[in-house]
């Protein structure tokens, strides 16, 4: 064995393979119902069969997201071991749902409809009138009302 | 120490600064309130340490904060390659591990399904309300009905109504993807 060959044994000794060291653009197969990806890496040299139920890190806590098949992550290794892969950093695309603290409710914009509930019945105030003569008594309103959200976060939207 | 020996001894100082290129797990022990988090790496490499203080957080979303929970999970790294300079990177999910903000915001979403407060005015004053009434007012006696006829002067509604109780209302639209 030459010198040459003889560092490079050493240095593939002490550093392992680098391998596991990068990341790697994938697309996702299949999302799993535990949140997990299948994913097929682009990249021969880790990609094998793909990888199955690889976990998802985020770049938010508190976040989930479905994603379709086809969508593009980076595939990545923590502490360059191959039996922890995990998937983070996302190409821009849709989603099939992105949701925060395990929410269930749809988040509501500026514009959005809201449904308004009178009381059973109001009053009406001194110095009202109806074809300007006094009136006095009570008024209700049977049909439920409409609205519409007037403001939000002007720079936060979905 | 034989030629072997040496060299690799070499190689090892040479490539001992690898270590800081790569992402390791973490468990979070205290968000500090200032951006920055003292965690405890659970990586072998830094088995025995005595954690991590005061370790700048990043976000994969422009614009997000967050106050995070101890015991959240998350990988971190090291800008540059440099020990001196850790950061978190990513973050496992757990339900109830953060308070999220996005563009410094400090008021809560609102979700479909939440209630709204529509404000009417209470007594003395009530609330302004114009228009006209549809119908017939019945004059005391046994005087026929007026009919009262919308645009005509008789009909015309001038008040105030006062709620003896607050209006609600419920958001019925939301984004069908975002939830929270």
């Amino acid at each position: 064995m030459d010198l040459v060959e003889a560092v490079r044994a050493i240095v593939r000794t002490i550093v392992g393979d680098l391998v596991y060291d990068r990341t790697y653009a994938s697309t996702v197969q299949a999302q799993n119902d535990d949140d997990t990806l299948d994913l097929l890496p682009d990249d021969a040299r880790v990609r094998g069969q793909g990888l199955q139920r690889v976990p998802i890190r985020h770049g938010l806590p508190g976040v989930r997201v479905r994603v379709p098949a086809g969508a593009r992550v980076l595939l990545g290794f923590e502490a360059r071991s191959p039996q922890r892969p995990y998937a983070a950093l996302w190409d821009p695309g849709a989603i099939e749902e992105i949701s925060f603290d395990g929410g269930q409710a749809p988040v509501a914009r500026q514009g959005d409809s809201v449904a308004v509930y009178w009381p059973v019945q109001m009053t009406f105030g001194p110095g009202s009138t109806i074809g300007g003569q006094p009136v006095a008594g009570t008024v209700i309103i049977t049909t439920q009302s409409a609205g519409t959200i007037q403001t939000g976060a002007p720079r936060v939207k979905a | 120490m034989d030629f072997r020996a040496s060299l690799e001894a070499l190689v090892r100082a040479a490539l001992r600064d690898l270590a800081y290129t790569r992402l390791y797990p973490g468990r979070v022990e205290r968000d500090n309130g200032d951006g920055s988090v003292d965690l405890m790496p659970e990586a072998a490499e830094f088995s025995g340490t005595l954690g991590l203080q005061h370790v700048k957080v990043r976000f994969g979303v422009a614009g997000a904060s967050a106050r995070i929970e101890p015991g959240t999970r998350c990988l971190f790294g090291f800008e540059d390659g440099s020990p001196r300079r850790p950061y978190v990177a990513e973050w496992g999910y757990a339900q109830r591990s953060a308070t999220v903000s996005l563009d410094g915001g400090v008021a809560a979403v609102a979700r479909k399904g939440d209630l709204v407060d529509v404000h009417l005015s209470g007594a003395p004053a009530g609330t302004p309300v114009s228009g006209y009434a549809v119908g017939a007012i019945q004059p005391p006696g046994a005087v026929p009905p007026i009919p009262l006829v919308p645009g005509a002067p008789n009909a015309l509604i001038k008040a105030t109504l006062i709620a003896p109780v607050p209006v609600r209302a419920v958001i019925l639209g939301g984004a069908p993807k975002v939830k929270a």
